[in-house]
């Protein structure tokens, strides 16, 4: 890195206010970014971490000056490439927009036009931008002065699509034809289209399963170092941004609080926020072991596990009529599974591979199409929903936000299982719930059974959540990502949490995920799922010591090592190789 | 390419079935329609002419399933019967001439009624906030409040009787000859000006603010910021990007509000004399002109269902997801 250059963006004293309504007296000016410096590089990755909500995304707004109303940039210069950001005109703007300052936004899923097509969404861009300019930074060898052809402005896209290997066909397709990790190479496709300068890259790779992760960002790196153009990655997986970032910002609460290489933070992280940060990106493997081991002494060794939920050859096709033909669709083959009481079995596999189809089978949201579950020594009627199973039975969803309803408070949430499920009376059943929110740590209780879920935090619902799925007392649990979208910093408590759960009432956890550093964490045994067939089953420290499949052993190569400076050191010439 | 197929299989079993329920309504009314009709006829029309018109309607004394047969068979020679209350000027005649009215009077109001609303929605969404944004949806809304027959007679009065800038009734004025002179067309206008106004007035607000609303939405998604930083246009984003998909649902809306341009604005066409479809069911419905009604609501039935076809199809050149959903 060459320090004596000019930077190419410069950003000093950025801050952000979302102006208060004005029809409304009560509402207050809100300060969102505030004293934000920091410059970067030509061919520098500089990451800017921190929690959802810390700001970083408005941050990237305010320097594509894309903020919606009613934010504001109310301070601060943004230099870039010689002129100010934040003054120049929005042509001037515009021309500089994309050509040399381009965007991977987060979640791809929603970033492309769903009523184009790809090229269409390559095409608009290309035209808008200066053609001269264009033709002088395609690798064509042609010297034209005059506008590229259309077929010319093709062989680059196809170009450019190749680099972040997807073929031409992708260019006919509709957004909603692609799947997650090819969307998301598009749009990086996209933003390297005009050869810019910097790339703003907003979470890529959050909404993506580990494997396709590792891939993208491999690409992403290669890309930097064939083209030379700088990153700005904002993202709150640490351990990646330990591992690959020249330079790290960590922000808090609207501040940039310090600017260091990723070794100076693992050396000396003088501010606790980023301690606090570091450590949960590890994910608790230490304390949860150590509480694992006093459970497991504290037993008699030779005890026999009692047996909680098993399947039996499992097999779930769907089928679908359409109007003159059939089609098929196998997405669980022969699953066979046990899962023994007060231990937790983790079951992991890439996106699509027939996880959720099998919890829903578990839960009798659908009927397995053939095979046999049995819960405890009785099998599950595939015929009728027996309530008494449901009551053993529980779920916890993915989406905390989503899955407490708007209109009702916190009791009404609770109370609806212990009276369904006849856990108590009417009597009790206030006390009932007050005890089952202190038992999942919102304490003291009377002050969030009256609440809305929309005056709770996501960790605080996500709770409220696990809380409800133990109304009924049940046996089995079955928690589908239950971290996912929580900040790092929530992750640690609540798996705790859960993991004391299942000590406490003997339950049975059945975690499906995709984030193997969790199952590391909190599982007794692993299944490894793979297009709906279970490629590997066994102890945790087995399984992830000792992969045997080929697939297992891409997903443990794909988990960030946790940040240490050999690991960084590692994956470093991993890339130079 | 298979959607579409069975988007038509879809409407031809709805067409049939609507085809049955028209031809077994008025047979399974109760009270005899027949009797109550030819009482009104006695003297005045010839005994051959009560058996034809007996005969036209189908109620021959054949069995239910022969009367349908020749019900479908005189319908494929577009043969609806004789019209009671015009009599005997054929049903498909009459309906012919109300049609052309309706369509012409509410199906203009209704198309520019959606044209100016959506991009009124489009505009305030894309400038929400201004002045514009805070004065139109409120004004719209209050007009809108009004029933339209309402707001009709308030215009009749105002423009009509008082001030006498516009004609008070009919679809051109008495003194002339339909034809395609410049006279005529202009006294269709003059005529249309008022019962359009009354129908644009009470619906605008509707399309303008449901158009706003899914524009906000799509205006937060984050391919619109994407096109922004992309260096596109304002106009370009906003229209390309934004409205492009924003205008979906509206265009749902449209196809129904299409059904409702056939039917007649019915309180309309009556505040305004206007001899529309509307008019003219009112005018069956009187007369219990069976006939009439009959066909009036085959090509209500049809024209909704022509419509919504159209609409289908069109919807698959707009939203590519409709296609693969097959």
């Amino acid at each position: 890195m060459k320090h004596n250059h000019l930077p190419l963006l410069q950003l000093s004293n950025l801050e952000v206010t979302y102006l208060s309504d004005l029809s409304q007296a009560d509402t207050q000016d809100f300060i969102s970014v505030q004293d934000v410096s920091f410059d970067i590089q030509e061919g520098e990755l500089f990451a800017l971490v921190g929690e959802s909500g810390c700001g970083k995304s408005t941050l990237i707004n305010a320097v594509l000056r894309t903020l919606n109303p009613p934010g504001v940039i109310s301070g601060g210069q943004c230099f870039f490439l010689g002129s100010d950001l934040f003054q120049i005109t929005e042509s001037k703007l515009n021309q500089l927009r994309w050509s040399a300052l381009s965007l991977v936004p987060q979640s791809a899923m929603n970033a492309l036009n769903p009523v184009l097509n790809i090229w269409a969404q390559f095409q608009d861009v290309l035209e808008k931008h200066d053609q001269q300019d264009l033709s002088l930074k395609s690798s064509m060898s042609s010297s034209q002065i005059e506008q590229p052809s259309e077929q010319e402005l093709r062989t680059l896209v196809v170009e450019t699509l190749e680099l972040v290997e997807l073929s031409a066909d992708v260019l006919k397709l509709y957004p909603h034809e692609l799947s997650g990790g090819m969307r998301q190479r598009v749009t990086i496709a996209l933003a390297l289209i005009l050869r810019p300068k910097l790339i703003i890259m907003d979470e890529p790779t959050t909404a993506l399963d580990v494997i396709v992760q590792h891939e993208i960002m491999q690409v992403v790196l290669r890309l930097r170092d064939e083209l030379g153009f700088s990153i700005l990655l904002i993202t709150h997986d640490l351990p990646l941004v330990l591992s690959l970032a020249d330079r790290v910002g960590i922000m808090q609460k609207g501040k940039l609080l310090k600017v260091a290489t990723p070794t100076q933070l693992l050396l000396e992280p003088q501010i606790d926020y980023i301690a606090q940060l570091i450590h949960a990106s590890k994910i608790p493997i230490p304390k949860a072991l150590n509480s694992k081991l006093t459970i497991e002494s504290a037993l008699p060794k030779h005890q026999a596990k009692t047996v909680t939920l098993k399947a039996k050859n499992l097999v779930k096709i769907y089928k679908q009529k359409s109007f003159w033909k059939s089609t098929q669709k196998t997405v669980l083959q022969n699953v066979n599974l046990e899962l023994y009481q007060g231990e937790t079995l983790a079951l992991v596999g890439a996106s699509g591979s027939g996880k959720s189809t099998l919890a829903r089978l578990f839960m009798q949201m659908e009927q397995p199409t053939s095979g046999e579950i049995y819960l405890g020594e009785k099998r599950l009627d595939p015929k009728k929903v027996d309530r008494a199973f449901k009551t053993q039975i529980q779920m916890v969803f993915q989406d905390p936000f989503g899955a407490l309803n708007p209109i009702h408070t916190i009791a009404y949430h609770l109370q609806r299982p212990l009276l369904i499920h006849q856990v108590c009376t009417a009597q009790q059943v206030r006390a009932q719930a007050l005890a089952l929110l202190e038992s999942v740590g919102l304490s003291p209780a009377h002050e969030f059974i009256d609440r809305y879920p929309h005056a709770l935090s996501g960790g605080q619902r996500q709770r409220v959540c696990i809380a409800r799925a133990l109304a009924s007392r049940p046996k089995l649990l079955i928690a589908d990502e239950p971290t996912s979208m929580l900040d790092v910093s929530l992750r640690e408590d609540l798996l705790l949490l859960l993991q004391q759960l299942i000590q406490e009432h003997q339950l049975s956890l059945l975690l499906i995920t995709h984030d193997l550093s969790t199952a590391q964490a909190l599982a007794d045994q692993v299944a490894i799922l793979d297009q709906g067939k279970i490629v590997e089953q066994g102890l945790t420290t087995e399984v992830f010591q000792n992969p045997q499949h080929p697939f297992t052993q891409r997903l443990v190569k794909a988990i960030p090592q946790t940040p240490n400076l050999s690991a960084s050191q590692n994956l470093r010439e991993d890339q130079s190789v | 390419m298979s959607y579409i197929l069975k988007r038509f299989v879809l409407y031809f079993l709805a067409f049939c079935v609507s085809l049955i329920l028209n031809f077994l309504l008025p047979r399974l009314m109760p009270g005899d329609p027949v009797g109550t009709m030819f009482a009104r006829f006695k003297g005045r029309l010839s005994p051959e002419a009560m058996d034809a018109l007996k005969q036209s309607l189908g109620f021959s004394g054949d069995s239910l399933l022969d009367q349908f047969w020749a019900y479908l068979h005189s319908l494929s020679q577009g043969d609806l019967g004789l019209s009671v209350a015009y009599f005997p000027t054929p049903v498909t005649e009459v309906i012919a001439t109300g049609l052309w009215w309706t369509l012409w009077l509410a199906g203009l109001s209704v198309l520019i009624s959606f044209i100016i609303g959506t991009s009124l929605g489009i505009l305030i969404a894309w400038r929400r906030g201004s002045w514009l944004d805070q004065s139109l949806p409120p004004l719209f809304a209050f007009l809108g409040a009004f029933p339209y027959f309402w707001l009709a007679m308030l215009l009749l009065w105002v423009f009509g009787f008082q001030l006498d800038w516009f004609p008070l009734r009919h679809a051109y004025g008495d003194d002339l000859e339909p034809s395609w002179s410049w006279l005529f067309i202009s006294d269709m206008f003059r005529h249309a000006a008022l019962p359009a106004l009354s129908i644009i007035l009470a619906t605008l607000g509707g399309w303008m603010l449901s158009m706003r609303n899914t524009m906000i939405t799509v205006l937060g998604e984050d391919y619109i910021s994407l096109a922004q930083a992309k260096g596109l246009s304002s106009k370009q984003v906003m229209l390309r990007y934004a409205a492009r998909n924003a205008i979906l649902p509206n265009l749902t809306a449209f196809g129904m509000a299409i059904g409702f341009v056939v039917s007649g604005s019915l309180l309309t066409e009556i505040v305004f004399s206007y001899p529309g479809q509307g008019y003219l069911l009112v005018q069956a419905v009187r007369a219990q002109d069976y006939p009439l009604m009959q066909g009036l609501f085959l090509t209500i039935t049809t024209s909704v269902l022509c419509a919504n076809c159209l609409l289908d199809l069109l919807y698959v050149l707009l939203d590519p997801r409709t296609r693969s959903s097959s």
